[in-house]
This record gives structure tokens, sequence and C-alpha cells, in this order.
């Protein structure tokens, strides 16, 4: 009797197999997708969240090659590449650009793929949300690792277009015209699709149009670029910032910038990881205790934005004074590049300096406007001088820290990062205006920035002031000052054909075989294509010269 | 009614005994010196008719006849088998002295050595004794051949790496399975040393079969202590106690000197701030000697042992407290353990076990990151002793970064508790002389807390004026084997057999939270003023399987053993969830043989074995497309494509022969030779897709690849046993080739620095090949392949350099050596470990070895034969430096491969055992004493802290294995 229970016991136990199928906790599955109602919504939002991790080396391979910035040592950062144009094809920063890029691409395709057209409004609308973001990241593709537009479009090679959901097709590179053509046609077919303005934190028509405008702008297209740029303007929808808030640019909640067309929101403590150490505001300053503060103000960009010092983008540098010294000094450039100074007191209007124990002043010239620019003769030269309390420095490069990417609602280096905003539409429609000799509308729109950043009249532009300087040269001047750190200043210099001129200290010339202008003929120019992206492709991309 | 039939009964037997001649034999079985031998089993040859010993050694046996021939046997002890022809009888039991009736734990069952037909080999206690840890993991290191132990760092209470014939996996795990008392632990289990009775290493097919999936890697079998089968209790305290010294091996860095000479050697002088004069020489700070100590240990354990007739207790308690070698860290662990047998009925007995650890972590430790790259022009304090903070500005810094980490560290901390408790509720009841009922029932849990602090008042807590963040996780790991057993013998046929059933899940979650706004001191986050992140997951996997194995011995000369598991793994998808394993192998004594008459010959035995085991994938839920739910846009939640779906992705099978042979001359060498041959097949990988493809890859069974080997060891006593001295030596020696024989449509699959190649070794360097230094300008150089022609010419552009295959990180050969000398009390033992032929990628080099590229970094200091180019050192090893260089020359390629090959001197220590008369004038049983030091010596042309290391993971900012030094004392009484 008692065997047999034992025998019965074993034969239940082996008999009674326990179920091991497991699912995840922290992922949807395909299963999971299809019974759960909104979950092409979140899908959705997967593409906008996958922007946040996307902006940062965005910013890295845009911002970094232009000539806003300087950077005040070298580093272990892929970034050094990008900033010097001494290209590596294992760049870390340009293949993770590339990475967030394509996944971004591929989670329009599978949505994209999904929806028909005319089913419903809201289905319409995601299609048109996915159009625009899919066309937003081609086109910075094709700009970083693709040739600009007036250089033979037709043959030079951009990126392949991945456009189908199947994430086993892997195509060869297309060429820049291609790649700028499928923009044009999403983003023309987007338009037409939306139906709801949610607000500047998601895909718009305005955004959408915002972007053709670029677009028209940068394939020479002037007359297209003016209608879009119209077509924002005239929406009623925007307006640009006070005098006074302008610096709400950065520190404002962006979809309470009515100035914003298109930004992507960062949330306050949850989009702020490790205290906001890898963000893109932690390398040009050191806020509360955080960030590298490595990166700072050109001299170039601090030299313009300092001519009238009413002009409110100069809140957006803070020089980090040197133990709170009330000692003032006389920056002034060396011959190679280098900082170099003087201690100066002031005295009125005036400067004064001692030169081998003799007593001197500064060169002093008005701005035209009611206040001064300094100069000095040293070295057997006259030279630039910026007036400031002593700074500190790092490797000798002054810390002129920039703020125009820190500060959102209080938090250090909290950043909901522009992509379009009113004052680039009002800049592309003067580019195009100069470009087509309307002089005159170009030079109002200008104009109109220009007083918004509170320059006095006397600063203002007219046909009669412009002397030497064509209407292009202006524009994109104010182009420089009012959309630094946005990510623009690489392209509008190349894509107008000029060379990018870096003669200002940074370590970008301390390198060993240094750009001091970098021509827009120049191979460095466009990225290489990620070698780890070739690889796994198995050579069907090829790589840039 | 009832009356009668009992009567009936009674006639019915007793007619039965007459007509059977049944004895009734009673005898006392005792050790030579006289002392009882308890529980010792005494059996009628031929029947089933059987006792056992009691308290005094005493038996009475019911036998079938008159003069009978019984079996006495006792673990520990030669069997004794005798004619009986007068009762009582006193019986004699010999402690089992031949190695070859040594009890080996084989996983699920037991078996004398002498029977075993697969590849396991045997570690006992006292060879786990010389290295000091907390862990088990780290005290196999060179005792067995074709087993790799690596510490991969030396901070106080972390485990090693563990590799078993080497690499048969690219992206499942390679770690071996840890069973303990019979139960499969997840990861590496929490176990005091001092618990352990044995360790057997599995490393074939035919024995790991019987774990299936998971025994893919080999397993590791614990077996804690119990009960001796005899004698008293017996209590043993353990004291040891000592000091961790930072091992920074062959990796100097340079001094302020060094480092102002590397600077006027750049070829850039006037790119050097100015603010960079030899007033930099007026510091020199050495940032590594003043972070690191000689951390102090304590290891306190006592136990106790006893066993009465019906129960046997092993009990222990154990203190360990470590302070890392670097400083600022303190490991502290108690941990007791309970294994109780008690028998319930002459069938019935329980065996509850108990163990259970908690350990606290208190960190405020020093930066290593910071104390290799901070330059010596640097001092973490001011003229006046305070400690400086150029976060804040106004101080002259010349590292990067502007770290002082000494400023933050002097405020922050963080600490961590782990309570992890295992309780078995284990029963074995025997239903007859056949068969037996085994039952394992076991519940692990572990809790682990953590808490982190960040000051108000440092840089890192400033813009939040201060944070504090609390975490706990939980793991629970439930595993149930349900075997029955069975075992017999007719005449020279020996026949075992078990049939199980097991089951076992695991489940884990987390969750974590961090508050900002702090009063300076909370610890916990309620005291934060606000919230600021959140985290927590949870993950599961279970496996179930059946498992049959079959022993059959004949004579003492043959053993065969077949095995075979049904698998079933959650990790897999619907269809493909259960794989079947079966493993055959035999062994046969030659030396038992009649024909066999060297008498020089103790031993020889030869060992075939066949057999699959299989492996499953890292990813818990590998066949699914995952939707990461970990994102949001603008605080709604947002799902992003992670890894896509292969829901036919399969198991990993190994099909792994082994061919063995054992040798045993004049009773005082053994040698041991094993050669095997396993071949992987449907290499479980993940593919990484293109970025283009938006998905990050997926589980794919792609490949074969082939481990060959050869493992060979020997053990002698040279001066023989008779000798007043004694001295044993030990070698053991593994080879191990490895070949992937195909892959998906024979492409290549890129991994990282490595690449999965046909034909290939498995861990295959594939970067750009270093050239030297170009002797007319120093420029670097290194070497562009021509796709078509095939024609190798040299460029000093890196990013026009060919990619390609510049050796492995494969040892070409690797093992061990010990001795011991004895004499009277006095024992001196040795243990180096060595390593030949493999290549590991100095990754530190990048950074430590620059050629200027990172001028605000500390550097190394050049070893032997190293020299840096110039135009009058052109045949030179480092080409010309230059500030911010940018030639690239410390960009990845095999410049930085170094010969990783070693000869570490891993234990040496001297012991003494106090003489027993000295002893038992004390009252004590035993008494002893050692000194040890760990990692006292090591020879490498590595130019890195650790050859073993790097071989094995990262080699920037490594916390070395450190060199430590120790005393202890044994008691037991």
């Amino acid at each position: 009797m008692k065997k047999k229970i034992i025998y019965t016991l074993i034969c239940g136990i082996l008999a009674a197999s326990c179920s091991i199928d497991k699912t995840p906790f922290t992922a949807l599955t395909n299963e999971s997708i299809k019974n759960t109602p909104g979950a092409l919504q979140v899908l959705n939002l997967g593409n906008y969240h996958t922007l946040k991790s996307w902006v940062e080396n965005w910013h890295r391979v845009t911002e970094y090659p232009g000539d806003n910035v300087a950077l005040s040592g070298t580093t272990t950062d892929n970034l050094f590449f990008s900033y010097t144009y001494q290209r590596l094809v294992t760049n870390s920063r340009v293949n993770n650009y590339w990475s967030n890029s394509y996944k971004i691409i591929a989670g329009t395709n599978a949505i994209l793929g999904q929806l028909k057209e005319g089913e419903s409004p809201a289905s319409d609308q995601i299609i048109a949300e996915n159009l625009y973001l899919r066309s937003l990241m081609y086109f910075y593709l094709v700009n970083v690792f693709g040739k600009p537009y007036n250089q033979n479009p037709a043959q030079s090679l951009a990126v392949p277009l991945q456009l189908s959901d199947d994430p086993f097709e892997v195509l060869p590179r297309n060429t820049v015209k291609e790649v700028y053509d499928r923009i044009e046609a999403d983003l023309l077919k987007a338009e037409g699709l939306f139906n709801q303005y949610k607000s500047s934190i998601y895909g718009s028509v305005y955004s959408s149009q915002a972007l053709l405008a670029r677009l028209y702008i940068y394939t020479g297209n002037n007359q297209k670029a003016i209608e879009y740029a119209n077509k924002v303007i005239n929406s009623g929808k925007f307006s640009l910032l006070s005098t006074a808030n302008y610096t709400q640019i950065a520190t404002g909640v962006p979809e309470n910038n009515p100035e914003n067309i298109f930004a992507i929101r960062f949330v306050k403590d949850v989009d702020y990881a490790d205290n906001g150490w890898y963000t893109i505001g932690s390398l040009y300053a050191n806020i509360s205790g955080s960030g590298w503060g490595e990166m700072y103000a050109s001299r170039t960009y601090l030299e313009e934005v300092r001519k009238y010092p009413e002009d409110v983008r100069y809140k957006f540098i803070a020089p980090k004074i040197l133990n709170n010294s009330t000692q003032l000094q006389a920056y002034y450039v060396t011959d190679d590049y280098k900082y170099a100074s003087v201690p100066v007191q002031k005295d009125g209007e005036d400067y004064t300096y001692t030169e081998s124990g003799a007593s001197k002043k500064l060169i002093r010239r008005s701005n035209g406007a009611g206040a001064w620019q300094y100069y000095i003769e040293i070295g057997g030269k006259e030279r630039t001088v910026l007036v400031d309390y002593t700074l500190e420095n790092r490797n000798g490069f002054l810390k002129y820290y920039i703020a125009k990417c820190s500060g959102q609602e209080g938090q250090a280096h909290l950043w909901s990062p522009p992509i379009s905003r009113l004052a680039e539409i009002y800049l592309i429609r003067a580019e195009a205006n100069a470009k087509t000799g309307n002089t005159a509308a170009a030079l109002a729109d200008v104009n109109l920035i220009r007083t918004r950043a509170g320059i006095p009249a006397a600063g203002l532009w007219t046909t009669d002031n412009l002397g030497t300087k064509t209407a292009l040269d202006v524009v994109l001047a104010e182009r420089k000052l009012e959309l630094a750190w946005e990510g623009h200043r690489k392209f509008d210099v190349f894509r107008n054909g000029y060379s990018l001129d870096r003669r200002y200290p940074g370590t970008h010339l301390s390198v060993t075989t240094p750009f001091y202008t970098v021509d827009p003929s120049s191979k460095a120019i466009v990225e290489f294509i990620p070698e780890q992206q070739i690889v796994l492709s198995k050579n069907v991309l090829t790589q840039n010269e | 009614m009832k009356v009668k039939a009992t009567l009936l009964c009674l006639m019915f037997l007793l007619f039965h005994e007459l007509t059977a001649q049944k004895s009734s034999i009673r005898g006392k079985v005792t050790e030579p010196n006289g002392d009882p031998v308890i529980g010792a089993s005494v059996v009628e040859v031929g029947t089933a008719n059987g006792t056992m010993t009691n308290a005094s050694g005493e038996f009475t046996l019911e036998a079938s006849k008159a003069n009978p021939k019984i079996r006495i046997s006792s673990i520990g002890y030669k069997a004794v088998e005798t004619d009986v022809t007068s009762s009582p009888v006193a019986i004699t039991l010999n402690v089992e002295e031949s190695s070859l009736d040594e009890l080996v734990v084989t996983g699920y069952s037991t078996q004398k050595q002498g029977e075993i037909s697969a590849s396991i080999v045997k570690v006992s206690q006292k060879d786990l004794q010389d290295v000091k840890s907390p862990n088990v993991s780290n005290l196999l290191q060179g005792k067995i051949a074709g087993v790799s132990v690596v510490n991969s760092t030396g901070r106080p209470g972390e485990n090693a790496t563990i590799r078993i014939r080497g690499r048969s996996s690219i992206s499942s795990s390679s770690d071996p399975l840890w069973v303990v008392d019979g139960v499969v632990a997840h990861g590496t289990p929490n176990i005091n040393p001092n618990d352990v009775e044995t360790v057997s290493i599995l490393k074939d097919a035919a024995a790991t079969t019987q774990y299936g999936s998971r025994g893919a890697n080999g397993v590791i079998v614990i077996t804690t202590r119990r009960a001796a089968t005899t004698g008293a209790g017996t209590f043993s305290v353990n004291i040891a106690t000592g000091a961790s010294h930072y091992n920074q091996g062959n990796f100097m860095l340079m001094n302020s000197q060094q480092m102002w000479d590397h600077y006027q050697s750049f070829t850039n002088p006037n790119s050097i701030p100015a603010g960079i004069t030899q007033d930099v020489l007026k510091t020199n700070y050495d940032w590594l000697a003043n972070g690191t100590q000689a951390g102090a240990f304590r290891d306190i354990s006592g136990s106790y042992v006893g066993r009465t007739d019906k129960t046997s207790l092993y009990i222990s308690g154990n203190y360990y407290k470590e302070e890392g070698s670097v400083k600022g860290y303190v490991y502290d662990r108690m941990s007791a353990r309970m294994n109780l047998d008690h028998k319930l009925t002459e069938r019935l007995s329980f065996k509850p076990k108990l163990n259970a650890s908690y350990t606290s972590t208190d960190s405020r430790q020093h930066s290593l990151y910071d104390m290799y790259l901070n330059m010596p022009w640097d001092a973490p304090f001011s003229a006046e002793g305070k400690i400086l903070n150029p976060q804040a500005g106004g101080i002259t810094w010349y590292g990067r970064d502007n770290r002082n980490y000494r400023y933050d560290q002097q405020f922050n901390y963080g600490k961590g508790q782990t309570f992890d408790i295992q309780t078995n509720l284990d029963f074995s009841y025997r239903i007859n002389d056949q068969f037996s009922f085994e039952s394992m029932n076991n519940l692990a849990y572990y809790h682990n807390t953590g808490m982190s602090y960040t000051d108000p008042q440092s840089n890192s807590g400033l813009a939040n004026i201060g944070t504090v963040s609390q975490s706990a996780a939980k793991r629970i790991v439930r595993f149930f084997n349900q075997m029955l057993k069975y075992g017999n013998t007719f005449g020279k046929h020996d026949v075992s057999a078990f049939l199980a059933y097991e089951y076992s899940d695991y489940v884990y979650s987390s969750v974590g939270a961090t508050g900002k706004g702090i009063a300076p001191g909370s610890e916990v986050i309620d005291n934060a003023a606000d919230f600021l992140g959140m985290d927590g997951t949870k993950n599961d996997y279970a496996f179930q399987s059946g498992i049959f194995q079959v022993n059959y011995g004949f004579s003492n000369r043959y053993n065969l053993q077949a095995s075979y598991r049904l698998d079933g793994s959650s990790r897999f998808g619907a269809s493909k969830r259960y794989g079947s394993f079966y493993a055959l192998s035999g062994a046969w004594n030659i030396h038992n043989e009649a024909f066999f008459n060297a008498d020089a010959i103790n031993n020889l035995r030869l060992r075939l074995s066949y057999g699959e085991v299989g492996n499953v994938p890292t990813g818990l839920y590998s066949s699914y497309s995952l939707y990461s739910l970990n994102g949001q846009y603008n605080g709604q939640p947002a799902a992003i494509p992670g890894q896509y779906e292969n829901s036919l992705v399969s198991w990993e099978k190994s099909k792994d022969a082994n061919l063995g042979l054992e040798f045993g001359l004049f009773n005082r060498l053994d040698f041991t030779l094993d050669l095997y041959n396993k071949n992987t097949d449907g290499l479980l990988t993940y593919i990484t897709l293109p970025s283009t493809a938006g998905w990050s890859g997926y589980y794919q069974n792609v490949g074969s690849v082939q481990n060959k080997g050869i493992e060979f060891s020997v053990n002698a006593s040279i001066l023989g046993k008779e000798s007043p001295v004694s001295w044993n030596v030990g070698l053991n020696i593994a080879h191990n080739k490895n070949r992937i024989n195909s892959l998906k449509d024979g492409v290549d699959i890129p991994a990282g620095t490595k690449r999965y190649s046909e034909g290939r070794d498995i861990d295959s360097w594939y970067m750009r090949k270093w050239a030297g230094v170009n002797p007319e300008n120093g420029a670097p150089q290194w070497e562009i392949i021509n796709a078509t022609t095939g024609e190798k010419t040299l460029t000093s552009n890196y990013n026009t350099a060919s990619l390609q295959f510049v050796g492995t990180s494969t040892p070409k050969y690797q093992g061990g050596f010990n001795t011991q000398l004895g004499f009277k009390g006095l024992t001196l033992a040795a243990n180096l470990a060595f390593l030949k032929g493999a290549f590991a990628y100095h990754s530190a080099r990048e950074l430590f070895d620059s050629d200027g590229a990172y001028p605000t970094y500390n550097q190394i200091a050049f070893i032997d034969g190293w020299s840096r180019w110039s135009a009058s050192n052109k045949d030179a090893t480092h080409p010309v430096a230059a500030y911010n260089n940018t030639n690239n020359s410390n960009k990845t390629s095999s410049r930085y491969l170094e010969d990783a090959s070693f000869l570490r001197l891993r234990n040496v220590t001297l012991s003494y055992d106090i003489a027993r008369s000295v002893v038992q004038k004390l009252k004590l049983k035993s008494a002893g004493l050692y000194v040890s030091g760990d990692n006292l010596w090591i020879a490498t042309p590595f130019s890195g802290i650790d050859p073993e290391a790097a071989l094995f993971g990262d080699a920037t900012s490594q916390y070395p294995s450190p060199k430590r030094f120790s005393f202890g004392l044994n008691v037991s009484f």
C-alpha cells in the first residue's frame, strides 16, 4: 500500500509538468501590440522618444565643425574629430548619429507600413507626423554625409533611402539629389495630410513647411523658399519673442515659446540623467557643479555679438571671472591665434595700460550707435580688444561659457533643442530675397531680427550702409549671430560656396595638421560613412573620399 | 478471525525460516584503533538482507543461511567481504587509501573514482585552503587542467571568471554551471569556502549531459560538509588575518619629471599652453600610491560536525571582513550554514539545509580612473592641507576635466546590503533495497538594497542641493528535483540508475528612486524635498526537464554509463522550446584484468565518452520582437523597437567526444591524459543588424565551432610514503584549439575588435595592423592590403589602413604547477599558474601611451625596450609625439596587441600542524597555524597591470588582484 502511494506520487509529480511560458515585462511584443488598443500611438511616440537620443550627436556633428565654438583641450571623446575636421572612420559620435537617425527612420517606416492614407483623420495625422520625422532625418543625413547641393547633386553620393519596413533590406547609397527629391515629395505629402496642430513639440503642417522652406533655400529654389517661409509666417501661429524675453529660447518650456515651430521636448528631471553631465550644454559650461565646460564661444562670434552692447544674444555668453576678480584685462589674439592680455584700468570711456613703464590708452572707435570698440597696438599690429574682468582659462583658452543650450526651467543643463523657429524662417526669406536681388526686402527681415535682438536703430542695415558687403553677406552674418549653436552654421557657409574661417583660438589649431580655413571643395566637409556600418552592410555601403 | 490469520502467518514464517536454515549473526565493526564505525552497511552478499551498525559499531543481521558471506562497507573505508563461520564476529575496517575507491560527486549521484567513465576532476577541501578569498570561485585557479580561473577584479568580494575547455559559444554565456548540494544555482553562488567538502568539475558531455542545456560550459558541483561517518562531535575554529596590497604589475605611470621630459619631446612646442612652465616640477604627486593601501582582512569561522546513529549535523558560522587595496571600500560578510540529516525511520530521512549570508559594503572608494589619469603636476591638497576644488575655479589644474576626485569623495558615499538565503527541504525514502526516492526542494531568496548619498556641498550635489537614492532588488529561484533511484548487484554485475523530473524558475525584480534637495546626512529618500528619478524592472525564466541515467559495472573492470535529458527552456519560441540530449561513456580498468601482470602499474584505466549538451541564449526573451517600454515623450509612454523576432531560434548543441587515460605507477605517480573534441552546432548569436534596419538585431543559430584539446596532469609523491620527508608535486597543462567550422552563408560576423570567420579561432582579433614607425620621419604606419591584388603597402593615414586578422586571444597552453614539502608537522606549499601564447589588447594604452594625443592625462612610463623616434633614434618603437597629436597613432590597431603569456606564483603557504602529543595535552584534537602569500610574483612581457584580467575583459583602470599576506590559526576540539 505504502509503495503504491509513493509510486502514485512520483507519477503524479512527473506528469504535472509546469508551464514554462514567459513573456517580457519591460517590452511589448508583436502579439501584445495587436491586442493593445492605442499601441500605435505608443510606437509613434517611440520615434519622438528616440529624437532625444538623436539630438545629442546631431548637435555635435552639425555644430562643432562650425566657427561659433572653440575647444580648450584635447579629448578622448570622438567629437574632437568632428571639431577639428580630422575625420575618423571609427568616429563613435558619427556612428551613433547615423544609428539613431536610421532608428527613427525605421520606426517611421514601421508605422507608415501599417497605415493607409484616408482611413481616418487620426491615422492621416500619424502618417503626416512620421513623414515629417523621416524627412527631418534624411535632411540632416544628406547634409552630414553628402556634399552640398550645389556640388553636382545628381552624381555625389549621400545616404541610402530606406523606405520599407524590412530590417533585412540593405541598400546602397543614393545620390544627394535623390535624397532631396524624396524629402520634398514626402513633406509635400505630409503638408496635405496634417489635420491637427498639437503644439510645437510634435510634427505639424508648419514644421513641414518650415523644413520645406529650408530645403528650397538649400537647393537654390528661392521662389519656393519665399513661398514656404510666407506660409509659416502668415499662419499667425508663431511670433518672435520680445527682446526682454529673448533668453526664453533656452530657459523656457519649448511649447510655451511662441517662436518655436518644432523643438525636441526634454522634460524637467525625467529627461535629465546623470546630473546633466552627458547633455549638449554640459560641454559648454559648468553650472552648479555640473558640466565639463570645455568648449567656449569662439572669438569671432564674441567680437560680432559684442559690437553692440545692447545685443541680447550676448546674454547667452557667461564669461567665467577668476575668483571674482576686479582687475580688468584687455584680451586680444596673437598672430598664432592665442589669447593674450594686458591689465587695464578704466578711465572714463578709456582704458589705460602700462607698456615698458609708460602709461598708454587703448585705441577707441565708435560703433556708430553710441558705444565704443577698443583696439590695441601691440606686436606691430592693431588688434581688436575685448575688455573683461580677469577670466578663468583652460589651457590658455578663455572661459566664455555658452548658456544657450542650458538652463531650461532652471535645471542646469536641461535643454529642448529647437529644430525650426520663426527667426530662421525670416532669415530664409531674407536669404532668398537677397539672392533674387530684392535687397530691401532682405534687409527688412534681417533688421526685424536685429531690432528684436535689441540693436539700436543706428546699428540696422540699410542699402546705404552696406558698403562693400552684399545683402547675402549680412543675411549670413545675422544667421550666424541669431542661430548659433542650433546646427546651421557649417551648412550655411558651404552650401553658399564660402570657406569657413577658423583662424581663432581653439585646439582645432593645435593639432598636427590643422585647418585654418576649410574650403567648400575640401573632402573634409563631409563625414566618413561609419566603418562599422560599411562592415555590417557587407560593403554595400561605400566610403566617402 | 484476526488472531487466526496472524497465527497462520507466524506459522508460515516459522516454517519458511526452518526450511531456509536461517541464521542470525551478531558482530562489531571497528577502526584499527578500536573506535567503533557507526552506520556502516552490513549486507549478506547475493541477497537483499542488510542492516547498519549502531552507535557502538554493533549489528545483528538475519542471514538466509548459515555461514553466509557478508559485505561491510562505509563511506571513507575499504569495504570488506568475509565468510562468517561464528557469531559474534569482529571486523576491522581500514580507512580507504586508494584514490580509485575515493568517492566523487558526479552531479546527481556519487561514484567511485575507479568507476567513473566521464571526465570529472575532484578538488578536496584541503586543496582549497591555500588562497584567501570569501568566494569559492577564486580558489580554483591553477588547480585543474583545462580550467582557467581569472580574477578580473581585485575588489573585495568579487567573483572570478571561469572557463572550462575554452569557449564554445559566441554570444551565449561561457560561464560554467554551479550546482550546490544538487541544486542548480543562478550565477555564482555565495558560499563560505570553509563549508565546502569537495568540488567536482564536470568537463565532458558524458558528465554534463545530466544538466542538459545548462551544462554546455562545464559544471562545478559543490558538496558542502556533513558529519563524518564516525567519531564524536568536533568543534573547529579557523582564524585568519592579513593585508592586501595594491598590485600594479608592469604598469608604471610617469612622475613629474618624466612628464615634463615627455612634453619636451613634443614636435610642436608652440601648441603647448603658455601656462605649462617648469613650475610644474614643484609638484610630484603620486595619485596611485596615495589612493591605495595595505587593506586588512579578517576571517573567523567556527564549525561543528557531529553524528548520532539517527542524526548528523554540520553547522558553521563565518565572519569575513576585508578592506580594499584601493582605499575607501569595506566588504563585510556574515554567513551561516546548517546541514542536517535525520533518519526518521529506517526508510525515511529528512535532509534539511539552510545557508544564509548577509553582506554589506561601504563604499567611499577612491576613483581608480582618476588615480591613473591625474597628472603628477596636480596635488589634491593646497599647501595648507585643504582639499582643493578645481571645479570652483581659480586653481591651476593641469589635468583634464578639472577633476580632483578627492573633493566630492570626502562627502559622498554609497552602501549596499545583500541578504542571501538558500533553504533545502530534501528527503529520501528507501522504498526497498533496490529503489529509493530522493526529493530536492530548494528556495533561494536574494535581496539587495543599496543607497547612495550625494552631499549638497559636493560638486555633483550642488545643482540638486544634494541627492539620495535608494534601491532594492530581489531574486527568487525555485528548484525542485524528484528522483527515483535504483541500484542492484547481480553477482559481478552492478547496475544503478535514476529517473528524475526537474523544474526551476527564476524571477527578478528591482525598484529604485532618487530624491533631491536634502538636509546633509539624510540617508532615506523620504527626507528629500522633491522627486528626481525612478526605475524598476522585472524579468524571469523557467526550465523543466526529465533526466534518465543508467550505470553498469562489471567486476570492477568495465563501467558503462548512459544518460538522457529532455530539456525545456522558456527562452525559446513555443515550437523550439524542448531539446533532447544524450551521452554514452565507458571505462575499462585494465589493471584489474587477470592478464594484466605488471606490479609496478597500480592503475591503468581507459575512458571513452560521447554525448550532447545544449546552450541557451543570454536573452531571456530571445524569440520575440521587443518594443522596449522604458521610453516616454513629453511624459507620455513610448515604445522603441529593439530586438527583432526569430521564433525559430533554437538550442545550441555541442557534441563532445572524450578519450581519457589514467596511469598509476608504484602507488606514487599518477598520470591523467584527456583528449577531447567538441563540436558545437547551431551556434547561437545575436546578429547585429546594420543601423539602417532600425532594429538592433536578432538571435539566430548560425554555424558551428569546434574545440579540440588535450589535458594532462601528473601528481607525484617523489620521496614515497615511507620517507619522513614528504614531497608531492603536481603539474597540469591544457591545450585547446578552437575553430569556427561554419557560419550562416559563410559570411563573417563582425564583433567589435574581433570577428567570427570560418576556419578561424573564435577569439580572432580584427583590426588595423601596426607596421611600426617610419624611420624616415617618425610617423606611425599601418598596413594596407589591396582588396583585389592582395598586395601589401604601408600608410601613415589611419583611415585608409585595412582591417585584418591579427592574432587571437586564445592561449596555446595553460596550466598550473604545485608542490608540497612536508616534514613532521611542517608543510611548505606553492602553487603557480601559467599561460602561454595568448594576445591581449592593452586598451589602456590608447589613453596612456598616446604620443601626445592626450597630453593632459598621465602617461605610461616606458618599459625596457621602448623608445621614441627622433632624428637621432630612427629605429624606435614609438612614433613622434606632439601636443594634441592627431596622427591617430593611438587608435585601435595591433600596436597595442601584446603577448599576455605569464608565469605567476599564485600562492605560497607555510603551515605547521602542532604535534599530536602536544595537542592532546591541551585537550585538543588538532591545532595548526600558517602564513601565506598570494600573487607575490609574476613574470610576463605584458606591459599592463594584469595579463589575465586583460585577456578576459577591460584593460583600462583595472582593479587588479592584490598581493596578499595572511596569517591563520586552525584549532579543533
